[in-house]
This record gives C-alpha cells, sequence and structure tokens, in this order.
C-alpha cells in the first residue's frame, strides 16, 4: 500500500488568505448586520439587505470555504491542487471583484454590478475548476468525492444562473427572473450543503477520532440531495408541486446524513466532545430542520412561511454555524503547523489547543445559536424589534469570533501573508 | 550501538498535537530497531491516512531520535498496514481521552 502522505499541502499563504478575508468578511456582516436591523425594519430587497446577505455568502462563507477547500481538498484525496499559482492569483481577482460587487450593490449601481458580478463570478467558476481539477487526478473514491465533485459543480451552475439573470434584467426580460433567482439560490445552497457534508465525513471521525464506522450510506444521502436540488429547481420553472418533492427529499437526505453522524459520535474514542465540534453538531440539526422548513413554505406556500427567512435560517443555522465550529480547529490547526511544526521533536512545542483554547468558542455559540433563530423567526414574522435584538446578539457573537481568530492570527503576521511572505517566525 | 531504550524515551517527547498523547501511548510506533550499526529503523503509523499531522509528526519523530548516542541515520517508515485501532493506545492514553 502507498503511504498517504500530506507533502501536497499548499502554501500557508493560499488558504489563509481566503479564510481571513472570510473572518474580516463576518465582522463586516456583524456590523452591517446590526445597522441593517436598526434603520431597514423587515428584510427587503433594499440595496442594505441585498449587500448584507451577500457580503455573508460570498464573503464570509464563500472566501472561508474556499481557503478551507484549497487546504482539505490536499488532506481529503491526497492530491496536490491543481493550480497553486492559480489558486493564489484568483485571490486577487476574487476579491477585486467582491469589492467592487459589495460597492455596487450598497449603491445600486446596475453598470457595477454587472462588471463587478462579471469579475467575482470568474474567479469563482476558476476556483471551482482549479478544485474539481485536483479532484480528478485523485485515486481516492468514496462518497467524499460525490459530494465535494457536487458541491463545485452546483457552484459553477449558481454562478451561471446568476449572470443569465443580470443579462435577462439588463435586456428588459420579464418573465423568468424569479425563476432564475431560486435556481440561483437553490444552487448556492446545494453548493454548501454538498461541500459541508463531504467534508463532514473527513472532519468528524477526524476530531472525534472515530473508528469503524460506515460512511456507505452517505451515497444514498448524495443522490436524495442531487434529486432535492434538481426537482425543486424544475418545479419552479415546470410545475410547482415538484418542488414538494424537492423538499421531501431533502429531509430523507438530511435523515441519512443525521444516521451516519449519530454513528460516528457513537464509535469516537474521545469521549469529551468539544464546543466546535458540538457546534459542528447542532449546525447539522438546524440544516435538517431548515429541510423540513423548506418542505412546509413547498406545500404550504410562500406566503405562509417566507421563502427569505427558510434561507436566511439554512445559511445562519447550517452554513454559517457549520464553519464557526470547525474554524476553531482548522485556522490554529494551520497555524501550529506553520509555526511550530518545523520545531516540534526539536524542542518542547505548544499544542494545537494552546495556540487556542476551544472552550472560549462556548461564548459565541451560546450567543449565536439564540440569535439566529430569533433573527429567523423575526424576520417570518416581521418584528422589527425582534431584528434589531437578535441582529445586535448575532453581530456580538460574531465580533467575539472575529476576536478569538485575530489573537490566533497575529495581526503583524497579516500584510506579510497577504503578499504571499514566508509568515514563520 | 544505539541504545533503543533512549530512543523510545525520545519519542514519548514526540506528540500530536492535536490530541495531546504522544506517539508512543497513542500506539503509533510499531517497532523501533538497528538493522544495521548506526542505522536506526522506525516503523510507525498514524490514526488515519491522511492525517493532516502525517508531515508534522513524521519529521518530529525523525528529528527528536537523529541526536541519540550512536545514531548515523535514521529512516521512519509510515506504514498502514496494520492499520492503527484504539485497542493500541495505552491504558493512560485512552483515560486521557476521557474513555
Amino acid at each position: 500500500m502507498v503511504p498517504p502522505s500530506t507533502s501536497h499541502t499548499p502554501p500557508f499563504h493560499v488558504p489563509i488568505r481566503y479564510m481571513l478575508t472570510g473572518v474580516a468578511s463576518f465582522l463586516l456582516f456583524a456590523v452591517l448586520l446590526l445597522v441593517a436591523g436598526v434603520r431597514s425594519g423587515p428584510p427587503s430587497p433594499a440595496p442594505l439587505w441585498v449587500t448584507t446577505t451577500h457580503v455573508l455568502t460570498l464573503g464570509a462563507l464563500l472566501s472561508f470555504a474556499m481557503g478551507a477547500s484549497y487546504q482539505l481538498v490536499t488532506v481529503a484525496f491526497l492530491t496536490p491542487i491543481a493550480s497553486v499559482r492559480g489558486a493564489a492569483w484568483n485571490y486577487w481577482l476574487y476579491i477585486g471583484g467582491l469589492m467592487g460587487l459589495w460597492y455596487s450593490m450598497a449603491r445600486w449601481w446596475p453598470t457595477g454590478l454587472a462588471l463587478f458580478g462579471t469579475v467575482t463570478a470568474l474567479a469563482v467558476i476558476v476556483y471551482a475548476v482549479i478544485i474539481l481539477a485536483s479532484i480528478h487526478r485523485s485515486i481516492v473514491r468514496g462518497p467524499i468525492r460525490g459530494f465535494i465533485q457536487a458541491a463545485h459543480v452546483d457552484l459553477i451552475l449558481a454562478v451561471l444562473a446568476v449572470l443569465s439573470l443580470i443579462i435577462a434584467m439588463r435586456s428588459g426580460m420579464e418573465h423568468g427572473l424569479e425563476a432564475l433567482l431560486v435556481t440561483h439560490i437553490v444552487l448556492a445552497m446545494g453548493y454548501f450543503t454538498f461541500l459541508i457534508m463531504g467534508f463532514t465525513l473527513k472532519l468528524l471521525p477526524m476530531f472525534t477520532l472515530a473508528h469503524g464506522h460506515n460512511e456507505r450510506p452517505t451515497q444514498f444521502a448524495l443522490w436524495l440531495l442531487h434529486g432535492a436540488v434538481w426537482t425543486f429547481i424544475l418545479g419552479e420553472w415546470l410545475w410547482g408541486p415538484l418542488s414538494w418533492i424537492g423538499g421531501a427529499l431533502a429531509v430523507a437526505a438530511y435523515l441519512v446524513f443525521v444516521r451516519y453522524i449519530i454513528d460516528v459520535i457513537q464509535r469516537r474514542v474521545r469521549r469529551r466532545i468539544e464546543w466546535p465540534i458540538r457546534a459542528a453538531l447542532a449546525a447539522v440539526a438546524s440544516g435538517a430542520i431548515g429541510a423540513v422548513a423548506l418542505l412546509a413554505a413547498s406545500v404550504l406556500g410562500r406566503s405562509w412561511l417566507p421563502m427569505e427567512s427558510v434561507v436566511s435560517f439554512y445559511l445562519l443555522g447550517w452554513a454559517a454555524w457549520t464553519l464557526l465550529g470547525y474554524a476553531y480547529k482548522v485556522v490554529p490547526f494551520l497555524v501550529w503547523t506553520h509555526r511550530f511544526g518545523w520545531l516540534a521533536g526539536r524542542q518542547k512545542v505548544p499544542l494545537v489547543d494552546d495556540v487556542l483554547d476551544v472552550r472560549r468558542s462556548r461564548v459565541v455559540y451560546a450567543l449565536y445559536g439564540p440569535g439566529f433563530i430569533g433573527f429567523s423567526i423575526s424576520a417570518a414574522f416581521g418584528w422589527t424589534w425582534g431584528l434589531v435584538l437578535f441582529s445586535g446578539l448575532l453581530a456580538t457573537s460574531l465580533g467575539g469570533f472575529c476576536l478569538h481568530m485575530g489573537r490566533v492570527l497575529d495581526p503583524k503576521w497579516l500584510w506579510r501573508v497577504l503578499r504571499g511572505g514566508d509568515v514563520r517566525p | 550501538m544505539i541504545n533503543l531504550d533512549e530512543v523510545w524515551r525520545q519519542l514519548e517527547n514526540v506528540y500530536d498535537p492535536e490530541l495531546g498523547l504522544n506517539v508512543v501511548e497513542l500506539g503509533l510506533v510499531y517497532e523501533v530497531s538497528e538493522p544495521r550499526e548506526g542505522e536506526l529503523y522506525i516503523r510507525m503509523t498514524m490514526t488515519t491516512p491522511g492525517c493532516p499531522m502525517h508531515d508534522s509528526i513524521h519529521e518530529a519523530v525523525e528529528r527528536a531520535v537523529m541526536h541519540v548516542f550512536g545514531v548515523a541515520d535514521v529512516k521512519v517508515d509510515v506504514v498502514w498496514d496494520p492499520p492503527w485501532t484504539p485497542e493500541m493506545m495505552t491504558d493512560e492514553a485512552r483515560a486521557k481521552l476521557g474513555f
């Protein structure tokens, strides 16, 4: 058997640049959420809410996910990144497009939206192609491969859907705009779901030191999710009741996935479950509840349960909470490897836990959990006071998260990291 | 002639930085031997294939034993057969993990 190695690990600056951008975007999202909650009342397609949403999705979530993917793909698939140089340069294309896009959204500047939207879309597609090309070279098979591939195919399609929407809007088309928007949102949700489920197959057993669990049933979750995404989209374009089936398939996918999670937890060697892992597990429960809400919104009608609230619950409860969980494990690990890995065996070095005590994260989660639940309920019922209160709770929680990450990532490193320099002390 | 007991003692200073347990109590080291005069051979494994700590631990093991008296050359083989299982840990290590 060929010994797997992690010597494929990309240079430190490649994943960490994206992750830093993700953390900074979380901070910006926290501030905008607070401002939007106070000024705008219930979520509406006003520029401030559109900007706030995209600071979360394109900035915090996607940027962190890109950085984590560049790191985790090498670990999970035992293969190098197909183009390290491409990944490094693409960061500047991405960040340039993102800044311009946020500005254009805040000012509602159509030309800027088209220009910077295209630049950002290009950067996202380049990222997805690099990841797909990297996986293509790997000999690793199994459900994780299917999940990560599906995630990046859905991401490319989500980008193409939004580009089509922009073209349709600029050419004065009136029909199909809402269906295009829903297609974009469903594919983007598909990306995060496939990605999180896929990497959970690697991360959860690793961090809980689980052995002897069976991941084959997750293959069913993979195909159920494919079915959910496409029947939901077809329901939007062709025949509404198809979206009921989409919702039901999503619930079934989560049930299979939750069964797998329970199996891993039961077979763990590490009895004490750390707070970040508990957060990731709570996020799985939120995702399952989100899928039930999606089904309910499809069957009962969107006037009964606004789709915006379901999407907000799903993004904050599933995607963001998972990320907030694993970030406390992945970022300190990366920093430890770079700062202390080369000294291990030569002298006494700190443990990863000494870089950041993960117990601190419980304060962040204690605020975040009630924050996103209250925020989503307030958004559904249009409670302005609730939006203000729970936006504040979420902003405080995310501020705490950024503070913790800032302590791990010595600010003095920041400039050198972003320039791609060696940050080894 | 290499003092293999001293090698095992040095290996106890190499930690899995994520778990906070050393490679000996984790049961990762399968064999320590001196096939030829001055040549130290270590056969070990990781808790899981594709372990992100693979390189760090592998290199730390090399560095830790390099200066043991009599060691002229070190070869560390990371193998996957037999695969690591939790039963390979010492009782103390299991207790530290809450077992």
